[in-house]
């Protein structure tokens, strides 16, 4: 016995004797807000599913403009059916003499992370589906993103969003409230994201091997509101059951940088199945911030 | 070149093999799914447009030279194992685990199944009726230090179907192996065991804490620790195992209060007692907050790396088995007593009464179990028994109290087994449960035809004979037809089901499963 405790108590102290840190983003003291409440109703009717396009873009990827072209198009083909977001990232370079302004942050990285690293730019991924072992889809001849967008397009989501935003000037504070009403009965655990993108910055681009020095970038992911991997939607109730409405309040401050007027909130309600494996993104709703 | 490298290659492969032994096991289920609306199988994919589904796994074992090396290939197409409702279609390599002893010294790498003391603070398991499959993918390392006490740790990520939860699950275990005196003989254990969450699980941690009001706020850890103690001592005509197990304070989920940052304990111990003609064995299980799982935010049967022994007894009546509980790792406290008596070789008498609550004497189970096993008329085996039971629905199945008010149900059985000759054998099941709740009255019959070793034929019926009209409109059947034949190794089976809905449980574990109707096969196959 005197021999087994001479084994065991120094790893017993190692793994006992460090404190942890608090943990990255707790707040212990509500400085930002969230308020739950969940409840049963009548259920609504599914609306029509819209596909969440997350781009893999950077200002210095030659061919990523004319991806930029085939994701407008498909927009304007699909009316209220596609909501982008830009991650520049990768091939994005900083250099504000040659007109170059990176638009990377650490929540684009986080969540290149958190969806996979392409093999390329310009990819995207389609409602985080994997598609040939990978959730980023390179873009290639285009071919492939049209055949995603087609099998996304023919889902039906068990899940509808309703997503309204204001700003309160007088706080300097953006109340999002997003309600999410199951349609059907789901057992996958879900979780909320929110993102700001914004549109209508300027600055230069690599386009087919020329630099266009007043580029136009849309959908740009500027931050994001919850953690990169999102937040749990009552995780502790099993199965979230036709009729079950979730609704959160959440309050953020925008950061200055920002041009409130272009700026915009995606919500996007995934699965975290499978350890984490699996990640698909059930429904996404977009709204102007203010 | 070439030539001469694969004949060596060649030469000494089979040189290897003919010193070692390759075993290894197959298992096959084929699904055809039957829509039937009257019992609410119908309204998912599986029975609208698939119609067909099954799962396989072969396994392979080589042993040799103290060189273990095992591997299974799992295949699920169209499935309904994961969930009863959905397709899950997906194939691969579903475990392989590398070992080898090097004198005292046995190391494992690849998927590790192992358990501490009966797995309270630890198990990797594998239970395919449930899919459940948590083998911890690291390293493990056993080391027997002398013929009293061997030690062992381990280090990995738990399984989940071909991926891992990306927390790390750490571990220690020391257990000895001790004579007291000409009579006794006693096992004690220890063990750790200790989990780190990753970064992705703890932001999910984070952002639900955040969304509480400001008081019910608090610090999540990343890392969990828990510790248990455990011992089985046989002492003449007795068997006691004890065990008592601590967790430090970590966000665990909670049934109505979210996540809340909690210690937990669990006391659990069984004594037994046989003599040839009577035996007794009792066991006592106390549970509070004990919730071991890779992260909070996994529920269902998803992230756990332990397993606490049940107390009720898992009886295998089709109709008893309606209402078995599930240990809880929240908040449970329990006890069992059953005894049986053999006064002759013909008569066999066994009682047993089981009593559960929670932590705050909220009535969970009750079972009040008797049976008599007659032999006494030639060619004849009879049981005839009886169970009343209460059975806490809101809890087990988390049901809407004011439409599942607490089971009670007495439920009487006769079993008559009549044997033709040492072949051929007929078996009959009569069993009538009485009660107001759930789905109301059932009774139950079968009949089931054996010709040794080859042949098996069974029919039954189970029917809703008085049902509850809050929850079932109209009363019905679900029959079973099966038959499976067994040469050798190998046993093929085909069954004609309906299935009612209910919880489905095996070994402790239980989950949900929704009615079945439909057709299935199976292959089995050990070489």
């Amino acid at each position: 016995m005197k021999k087994i405790l001479f084994y065991i108590t120094p790893f017993a102290l190692l793994l006992f004797a460090c404190k942890e840190q608090i943990p990255v983003g707790l707040d212990l003291n509500g400085n930002t807000n969230s308020i739950d409440t969940t409840y049963l109703a009548t259920p609504e009717t599914p609306l029509l599913k819209k596909v969440c396009i997350e781009e893999s873009t950077g200002n210095k990827c030659t061919n990523c403009p004319n991806a930029t072209l085939q994701l407008e198009d498909m927009i304007s083909n699909h009316p209220n059916r596609i909501i982008t977001m830009a991650i520049h990232h990768g091939l994005e370079e900083d250099i504000p003499l040659q007109g170059y302004f990176s638009l990377e942050n650490q929540d684009a990285i986080d969540l290149i992370d958190f969806i996979g690293q392409p093999a390329g730019q310009p990819a995207a991924t389609f409602d985080r589906t994997v598609v040939g072992g990978a959730a980023m889809i390179l873009r290639g001849d285009g071919g492939a993103w049209n055949a995603a967008l087609t099998t996304q397009l023919a889902k039906v989501s068990p899940i509808n969003i309703h997503l309204t935003s204001s700003y309160d000037a007088g706080q300097d504070k953006v109340n999002t409230i997003v309600k999410i009403a199951c349609t059907d009965t789901t057992s996958s655990n879900l979780m909320l994201s929110l993102f700001v993108i914004e549109n209508g910055l300027i600055g230069a681009q690599l386009d087919n091997g020329v630099k266009v020095p007043d580029y136009v970038f849309n959908h740009v992911l500027r931050k994001a509101i919850t953690p990169v991997i999102g937040m749990p939607l009552l995780n502790t109730i099993v199965l979230k059951e036709k009729g079950r409405v979730i609704q959160k309040l959440i309050s953020f401050t925008p950061d200055a940088i920002w041009n409130k007027d272009k700026c915009q909130i995606v919500a996007i309600v995934h699965r975290n199945d499978n350890g984490g494996a699996i990640k698909e993104v059930l429904q996404v709703e977009e709204v102007n911030m203010k | 070149m070439k030539r001469i490298l694969t004949s060596i290659f060649l030469i000494s492969s089979l040189h290897l093999f003919s010193q070692g032994n390759i075993t290894g096991d197959l298992m096959m289920n084929v699904n055809f799914f039957q829509r039937d609306t009257n019992i609410r199988a119908a309204g998912n994919q599986l029975y609208d447009n698939l119609l067909s589904g099954g799962e396989g796994w072969l396994g392979l074992r080589y042993s040799g030279y103290g060189f273990t090396g095992t591997v299974r290939f799992d295949a699920f197409q169209n499935s309904n194992l994961q969930n009863p409702q959905s397709a899950l279609t997906i194939a691969g390599l579903g475990m392989f685990s590398l070992s080898k002893e090097v004198n005292n010294l046995t190391i494992t790498a690849g998927h590790v199944y192992d358990q501490i003391g009966s797995g309270i603070i630890f198990r990797a398991y594998e239970d395919r009726g449930l899919l459940i499959d948590n083998a911890l993918f690291g390293l493990h390392l056993k080391y027997k230090l002398n013929n009293n006490l061997t030690v062992k740790a381990f280090s990995g990520q738990t399984k989940i179907l071909f991926e891992r939860y990306n927390p790390i699950i750490k571990g220690f275990a020391a257990e000895g192996d001790l004579d007291i005196g000409k009579n006794a003989h006693m096992t004690p254990g220890i063990g750790i065991v200790n989990r780190t969450m990753d970064k992705n699980s703890m932001d999910a941690i984070v952002s639900t804490v955040n969304s509480y009001p400001i008081e019910k706020r608090f610090t999540p850890v990343y890392n969990s620790f828990a510790t248990t103690v455990y011992n089985t001592l046989n002492a003449g005509d007795f068997t006691w195992y004890v065990e008592g197990a601590l967790k430090s304070a970590e966000a665990i989920a909670t049934a109505t209060e979210g996540l809340q940052k909690l210690s937990g304990n669990v006391i659990y111990s069984t004594l037994g007692f046989a003599k040839s003609k009577f035996g007794i064995n009792a066991s006592f299980k106390r549970t509070e907050n004990f919730v071991m799982r890779s992260s909070p935010n996994e529920s269902l049967l998803r992230g756990i790396y332990n397993w606490q022994p049940i107390i009720a007894q898992i009886r295998p009546q089709r109709l008893i088995a309606r209402y078995t509980p599930p240990s809880q790792d929240l908040s449970e406290m329990g006890g069992s007593v059953s005894t049986y008596i053999t006064p002759n070789d013909n008569l066999n008498l066994t009682f047993s009464y089981t009593h559960i609550n929670t932590l705050n004497n909220d009535p969970l189970y009750r079972e009040a179990f008797g049976e008599v096993e007659l032999r006494s008329i030639k060619n004849f085996i009879f049981h005839v028994g009886t169970q009343y039971l209460i059975y806490n629905q809101v809890l087990y199945q988390s049901k809407e109290k004011a439409l599942y008010p607490t089971i009670h149900a007495l439920t009487p059985f006769v079993e008559v087994v009549y044997k033709f000759n040492e072949k051929k054998s007929l078996r009959t099941e009569i069993q009538y449960m009485n009660t107001k709740q759930d789905f109301g009255s059932w009774a139950f019959a079968l009949f089931e035809f054996n010709v040794a070793p080859k042949w098996s034929l069974a029919m039954s019926d189970m029917y809703n004979i008085t049902p509850n009209k809050v929850h079932v409109e109209n009363a019905h059947h679900y029959p079973n037809l099966f038959v499976a034949y067994t040469k050798g190794p190998n046993r093929f089976t085909a069954q004609y089901v309906k299935q009612v809905e209910g919880i489905n449980c095996t070994g402790g574990v239980c989950r949900y499963e929704p009615a079945f109707s439909g057709f299935k096969m199976g292959v089995t196959s050990t070489f």
